[in-house]
């Protein structure tokens, strides 16, 4: 967690100093481990990116979104960047069951953004996330936890038969409570047990060394199954870097739900409103569809989205892959046509996100 | 409250106050699942065992079947496994072992952490009863 706090820093500090030219832009992304990229609010506000979909995702304690970057002799540096965060998940002292009871809560997440612009322009944002439904938390799915308690019950019950039996094959003249105690202050010792007590865990019940893969059957299994999530926003921008020159300059509403269709199918159905302070206040509508082929690691969409401003409309198809990295690190790479008054655009773009990773035996 | 990080720990009962009450508290995102070994004062013979889950009540409560009396001398060994459901990125874990009596916490609690591994986790504390 330390380390992630440090990399925000060390994004945040070469962010606001290094200046270079805006030549050739990479589009903004989002990050965090787990499902795919999921977006804050704050930083979709920022309008790094011509998509107005919210994607929703499984909470996360910390998520960092870089994006909208300087590519300048080859070294990439991001000119955006939002941090979001679920202030209960935070709380050391959250149990499993607490989260189950107020998950509303749990899920609800904060984000904060800057964002750097166009002649010493800059922006912040500040955003809020409601997730309504979410049937993609492992930590909320009966029939994972289940299996869950189920290996680690069998495990238990192994560990207790197990102890006499280490006794006495290796001869040791101890008690049953002795020896736990030997246990409780020697790990090589307590290792040797766990690997002794393997034997007398039913062959029909996950082993220790496969609950990784237990959740990762989850997770593939779970990917695209229902989630619907609600997200509010607010951007500030300045004409220079003075705090007193900051002034709110728009605010954003999204939904966004996710259907499965078939196992390796999703589709996305996304709306935004928003009031945009440009010469008055005016109204920003965007509604959009995407739909993912693929499993949790990779996955192709293909995207439609109308957007309607000032009377003007415009639409956006995109093709693009979403694929994991590494642990905690996401990509997307995105292809978008914008057809604005009958003129055609062509915006490339590549994403990268990251957030608190999984943890995974090394 | 005190708090106690040993593990072979005594604990003090009042045999008027009513029965024990064994508690298993999971203070992460964690699931527990454990049994509770009675081994009589000579450490080795095993009077009673019980087992529990903070799946759906945490903490996860054993009442001991006999009077408190009964239990003076006698050694409560518990067998923790525990995970992480999400594994994402949590690296503490915190359990509370505790007694009461009357719904009352008897001190000392046993309290162990740890770093979370990501897949199953295993600990054992003791408490011997005076």
């Amino acid at each position: 967690m330390k380390r992630s706090y440090l990399f925000v820093l060390l994004i945040a500090f070469i962010s606001v100093k290094v200046h270079a030219q805006d030549s050739t832009k990479f589009k903004a992304g989002w990050g965090n481990l787990d499902y795919s990229i999921p977006e804050s609010p704050a930083f979709k506000i920022l309008g790094t990116d011509p998509d107005n979909i919210l994607k929703p995702s499984s909470v996360r304690s910390v998520a960092l979104s870089i994006g909208n970057y300087f590519v300048t002799n080859g070294a990439a540096i991001p000119k955006s960047l939002a941090v979001e965060i679920s202030p209960l998940l935070l709380n050391g002292n959250a149990s499993l069951n607490d989260y189950n009871k107020n998950k509303f809560l749990y899920r609800a997440r904060l984000s904060f953004g800057t964002s750097m612009g166009d002649k010493g322009s800059y922006s912040t944002a500040e955003g809020i996330r409601f997730t309504i439904l979410d049937k993609t938390d492992l930590r909320a799915n009966t029939a994972y936890l289940k299996d869950i308690l189920t290996s680690l019950g069998a495990a238990v019950n192994a560990e207790d038969k197990a102890i006499p039996a280490y006794i006495k094959q290796n001869n040791l003249n101890i008690s049953q409570i002795a020896f736990r105690e030997q246990l409780t202050k020697d790990t090589v010792l307590y290792n040797k047990l766990l690997a002794f007590e393997t034997q007398f865990i039913p062959d029909d019940i996950v082993k220790p060394a496969d609950m990784e893969k237990l959740r990762n059957k989850y997770r593939e299994a779970l990917w695209n199954a229902p989630i619907w999530e609600v997200g509010l926003a607010t951007l500030q921008t300045s004409k220079d870097s003075l705090l007193k020159n900051l002034k709110t300059s728009q605010v954003g509403l999204w939904t966004s739900a996710g259907l499965p269709v078939g196992k390796k199918g999703q589709v996305l159905i996304g709306v935004r409103f928003a009031m945009a302070d440009s010469v008055g206040w005016q109204k920003k509508y965007s509604a959009g569809a995407r739909y993912y082929y693929g499993a949790n690691s990779i996955k192709g969409f293909a995207q439609v989205q109308y957007d309607h401003r000032n009377n003007v409309n415009s639409t956006t198809a995109s093709v693009g892959c979403d694929f994991n990295i590494a642990n905690g690190i996401w990509g997307q790479a995105v292809f978008n046509f914008v057809d604005l008054n009958g003129t055609i655009s062509y915006q490339p773009g590549f994403n990268i996100g990251f957030g608190t990773g999984e943890k995974k035996h090394s | 409250m005190l708090r106690c990080p040993c593990l072979m720990t005594d604990i003090k009962i009042s045999p008027a106050n009513g029965k024990i009450t064994i508690g298993i508290e999971a203070r992460s995102l964690i699931l527990i699942s454990f049994s509770i070994t009675v081994y009589q004062s000579d450490g080795n013979t095993v009077d009673d065992r019980f087992t529990g889950d903070t799946g759906t009540k945490n903490p996860s409560l054993v009442i001991l079947p006999k009077d408190p009396a009964n239990y003076v001398g006698y050694y409560l060994a518990a067998t923790l496994k525990f995970a992480d459901p999400d594994a994402d990125g949590h690296s503490q874990y915190t359990i509370d072992m505790f007694l009461s009596q009357q719904a009352v916490k008897i001190d000392p609690v046993i309290t162990l952490t740890g770093p979370l591994k990501p897949g199953e986790n295993s600990r054992q504390a003791i408490y011997h009863i005076q």
